[in-house]
Parts: structure tokens; sequence; C-alpha cells
């Protein structure tokens, strides 16, 4: 096959059918009042913050700086309105809870793994009796713990949470969901006992053996459709850009999924293929989406106002969806694969700048002047750090994909800082901000300990950026030693001593945060600590709903 | 965006594109390339390791250095 051909006919075929996409969506797409970002709010509402994870004087402040800057007075929002998204919020507290509570669990073993394997880099004697203790193997557990634990469990939650309130509908067939969850994490449970003991698929991100994932596969289809009835007995025409982003990454993830897991399908070659296609879309399409649509829905709706672009979000999505799904092959650059691939996988990395550049400037426009927000409120403080580290590793991602750059960062710590930079910088923290709103609002209750979130959020951002910054330039220095035919292999590795124990400082810090939030959050479901007498807002047209 | 059916079918056709570019076409591509010419056969440990490499699950359960040929 003429390899020009392919490569030629990929792009010209993809690129009309992105242009086909947005042009069959146009409605309203040159329309310049955006009546479609204004969904999320009641009539009346716009101009009115909430930020449940605040205090009441922190609510009082968010509220001030929004009305010094707003022209138009905040109006009485629509009552009726906001029982619907109470009761909205009612039906799915019970599960948002049981997956915030398995999404906690998952966050603690991810840690206590994640940590393990870092100190184990510079102290390689350290718990090396167990074979299960070994590197290989408490890296990979930490691996599963994040990519399947931790960030689909606080992920679907939130994307549990937001959708009925996005389509003004009651959740449906919640309990589908739970009985999905259940098998989800039993598989997992299996899965990383499986990966323990030395029994594994041997490749990347898809190390749990095929037999427990059926039951995986089965679980999350079962989670799938409590989202799905709703969407179809919706009470609302217009589908908010968040629902765009969680409703397709539903969709894709069981296909990524099945199509990379059959057994005996892929092999070889064109086995590394589809490992890197899934490994590289299931962050692409599935976490990123998920971390995405929560931006777009808590950010404006803390500050109180729409997202100021929405055709430029129109963009971002379709942007992402087309081009995120052809990255994968920018991590075999020098393999044996044809060389077509790769070069689509690096122009497409690197048309990637067009939804993240589409995204940043949509976020910064409707922030823009309500910056002093994020003093008072802790979900927009997580929610904003983590959409700049959004635009932050995708364009370094977008850098990394060149050849000239990936011949010295790639097999170096320098991926893996850039890994953590994504899916901890941003999705990790986007789920942290999510989880702060979306707690007080599903048990009713106050965070008791406004100081442990601070902690939290410091702790986090300080060990992230330790973290971060000790292994871009380990790695750097790493992938330049390695390249010098001159120096000695040991030398690459010697010289990234300091570095990796900076990493190790950095991941403590993490994990102290961690441990702070889950006890924050046992705090507050348990009831522990302060009690003050208005815990959420609207509180008081809850009650009236109960007693009705 | 008002219709659920047109943003999946748009979803999956964008997934579609990506599948067949990183999947489909590398796999037509790659599966009938024969061996170059002048290649020596595999050594029978060459063939013990390739076997173990291709394997569909890897059990590696020895915790002492495995001997040749013990895998």
């Amino acid at each position: 096959v003429n390899t020009v051909a392919i490569l030629l006919s990929a792009f010209v075929l993809s690129f009309v059918a992105l242009l086909i996409f947005i042009w069959s969506q146009r409605a309203g797409l040159f329309d310049r009042n955006s009546k479609g970002a204004e969904v999320i709010f009641a009539p009346g509402e716009i101009g009115q913050t909430e930020e449940p994870a605040a205090t009441r004087s922190m609510q009082t402040s968010l509220q001030g700086t929004i009305d010094t800057t707003s022209t138009a007075p905040a109006l009485q929002a629509d009552a009726g309105e906001l029982a619907d998204r109470i009761r909205a919020d009612a039906s799915t507290a019970p599960l948002v809870f049981f997956f915030f509570c398995c999404a906690m669990v998952w966050l603690l073993v991810a840690s206590a793994a994640g940590l393990t394997a870092s100190l184990k880099l510079h102290e390689p004697d350290w718990l090396a009796q167990q074979a299960w203790l070994t590197f290989g193997r408490i890296r990979t557990i930490h691996l599963n713990a994040v990519a399947y634990g931790w960030a689909p469990m606080s992920g679907l939650g939130i994307a549990m949470f937001v959708i009925p309130r996005l389509l003004k509908t009651p959740l449906i067939g919640a309990r589908f969901a739970f009985i999905g969850a259940v098998m989800w994490n039993a598989a997992l449970v299996a899965g990383l006992g499986s990966i323990a003991v030395g029994i594994n698929d041997g490749l990347e991100w898809l190390e749990i053996p095929w037999q427990i994932d059926i039951l995986l596969a089965c679980g999350g289809c079962l989670i799938g459709m409590p989202l799905v009835f709703t969407l179809v007995n919706r009470r609302v025409s217009h589908l908010y850009v968040s629902v765009w982003y969680m409703a397709c990454a539903l969709f894709w993830l069981p296909v990524l999924f099945v199509v990379a897991k059959f057994p005996g399908l892929h092999q070889g070659v064109q086995q590394a293929a589809v490992n890197w296609w899934f490994g590289h879309n299931v962050l692409g399409l599935f976490y990123t989406p998920l971390a995405l649509a929560s931006v777009y829905y808590f950010l404006p709706k803390v500050i109180g106002r729409p997202i100021q672009s929405y055709n430029l979000s129109l963009l971002g999505f379709w942007g992402l969806a087309f081009f995120y799904g052809q990255v994968g092959g920018h991590h075999l650059i020098g393999g044996p694969v044809p060389e077509w691939m790769i070069t689509l996988s690096i122009v497409q990395s690197m048309m990637m700048v067009i939804p993240v550049v589409a995204f940043t400037v949509n976020q910064y426009q409707t922030l823009k002047g309500r910056l002093s927000a994020l003093r008072f409120s802790p979900t927009l403080r997580f929610i904003g750090v983590g959409g700049l580290m959004y635009t932050a590793t995708s364009l370094q991602g977008s850098l990394e994909a060149l050849r000239s750059v990936n011949a010295i960062t790639h097999f170096t710590h320098y991926t893996v800082a850039h890994a953590h930079l994504g899916m901890y910088g941003f999705v990790s923290f986007v789920f942290f901000g999510s989880m702060y709103f979306i707690m007080p609002r599903i048990t009713s209750r106050e965070w008791p300990y406004p100081w442990m979130i601070s902690a939290h959020f410091w702790l986090a951002s300080c060990g992230l950026a330790l973290y971060f910054s000790s292994l871009t330039v380990g790695g750097w220095l790493q992938g330049q030693a390695m390249l010098d035919a001159a120096r000695p292999f040991m030398e690459s590795v010697a010289l990234t001593i300091p570095y990796l124990k900076g990493r190790s400082v950095g991941g403590a810090l993490m994990v102290m945060g961690h441990l702070l939030f889950v006890a924050h959050f046992l705090a507050l479901v348990l009831n522990f600590g302060p009690q003050r007498d208005q815990p959420a807002l609207l509180r008081h047209l809850f009650r009236r709903q109960v007693t009705l | 965006m008002k219709s659920e059916i047109r943003l999946i079918s748009g979803a999956m056709v964008m997934l579609a594109l990506s599948t067949s570019a990183l999947v489909v076409l590398p796999y037509m591509q790659v599966r009938d390339t024969p061996p170059l010419p002048g290649l020596k056969p595999y050594s029978s440990a060459e063939l013990r390791g390739r076997a173990v490499y291709i394997a569909p699950t890897i059990r590696r359960t020895c915790l002492a250095p495995c001997e040749p040929g013990q895998i």
C-alpha cells in the first residue's frame, strides 16, 4: 500500500468528516448570544454564586466579588427550577455517595502503592522480600488502582450527579449503576490481586487478565445504563456541553476496552499499535472528557456566569473527539510500526493545540474579572488549577510528540512527570474540586473543617510542583546521558537519584493531602466536628421538600 | 445541540476513524509482511523465549532467579 496515499487520504477524509460534523451541529453556531450556555441556570439565577464547599462568610464574600463586577442585579431564581434541581440531587445522592466511598478507598490504595514504587527507585532493597511488593508489580498496582479505581469511580460519580441536574430529570434506574459499581469494584479487587501474584496480560494499561475484564466490562455497561435512561427521558431540549463530553465518554470507553482486550485478536507489531491506541484514548476519550465536563459545569456554576463562548466549546469538543483519537502512535516513535502511522499521530498531536486553546480561551474569558472568586471558593481553586494544568499538560504533550523532543524524553522519567501533570494536576484536581462541591449537596452537611480543604490544596499543589519539576529536570538529563555514546549507561541511572528522592518527597506531600481529604470526608459523613446551623445553601428548600 | 442520536453517532464516527487509522490499517499493512531473506533460524533458547513473550497471559511466579529453561 502506498503510504503517502494512506496518509493523505486518512487526513483528507478525517478533516472533511470533522468539518461535516461541526456543520451538522451548526444550529446557532454563529449565534452570538449563546442561549445554550445558560441552561445550567434557572431563570433569574445568573449572577448568583453556588459554592456549598465554602463557609457562610466565604459564600457572602464570594457573592460580593460577583456583585461588584456585574452590571445587572441578580434576580430571584425560579423556585420551581430550584426544586427540580433539589429533586435531581436527591435522586442521585445514595449512588454518588457510594461511588465516592469507592473512590476514596482506591485513592488510598493508589497513593500507598505509588509512594512505595517511588521510594523503591532510590531504596531498591526496601520491601524486596515479597514478590508482590517488588517494583514491577507495585507500580502496576498503582497504575491500575488510579486508572480503574480512583479516576473512574470519582469521575463517574460526578457524572451521575451532574447529568440529572443538566437534564432537569431525576436519575432513572440508579439500581443498575449500584449493581454495576459493585461488579466493577469486585473485578478491580480481583484484577489487582492477580497482578500482585504475577498473572497479567502483559500490556501496559491492560494488565488485568481478560477473564476478569469480562466482569469489569459488564459492570461498566450497567453503570452507563441510568445515564442513558435519564438522557432519553430528559425534560430539556438543549444538551449542555458537559452532557456531550460525559455521554460520549460513556460510549467511547466500552468500544475502546472491548476492542483492546478481545483475546487473540491482536498480535505482534499491530498489538503494540492497539496498546497505545487504547492507552492514549482512555486518557483522551475517557478521563479528559469527564474532567472537562466537570470544569464546564462547576466553573460557571460557582461564579454564576455562563460560559462566554458556547461556539468555542463546540469547536473544542469536536476537535478533541477527532484529533485525540489518533495521537496514540506517538508512543511508538522509532518502533517497527508503519511510518505513516507515527507521522499521522504526531500531526494530530500538534493539532490538539486547537481544542486546547479553544478550551483555555473560553475558561479564561468566563473567569475574566472574577478571579478574586478563587479566594473564597475551594471548588473553584481546585478546578481552576486543574483547568490550567490541562492546558499545560496538553501543550507539553504536543511538543513531546515531536521526533526531536521525543528522542530525548521518551523512556525517561520526563514522561512520568508529564503523565502526572495530566492525571493528577488536571484530572484529579478537577475531581477533588467537584467532590468538594457535591458532598455538601448530597449529604446536606457542611464540610466541618475548612482549614483541611486549604491544607489539602496546598499539600497537593506543592507536592505536584516538586514531583513535576524534579522528574522533568531529572528525566531530561537522563535522556541526554542515554543519548551520549561516550558515557556509560549506569551514569544515566546514577544521575537521576537526587531527582528521584525529590519525587518521593513530592509524592509524600500528595499522599498527606489525600489522607487529610479522606479524613475530612469521614468527618463529614460521620458528623464529627463543629456543627453549623445552616449547612449547605438551599437547605431550607430541601427541608420544605421533605416535609411536603 | 439538541439530538443525542446525532451526538453519539458523531462521536462514534470519530472513534471509527481513529480505530481505522491506528488498528485496522496497520493490521492490513503488516499482517502479510514476509521475513527478510537471509535470516538465520532461531536457536532453541530463542524459540523458548519467544514462546514466553508471545504467550497470551504472563505467569511468572518464581522468586528465585530462574534457571535457563525453567520458565
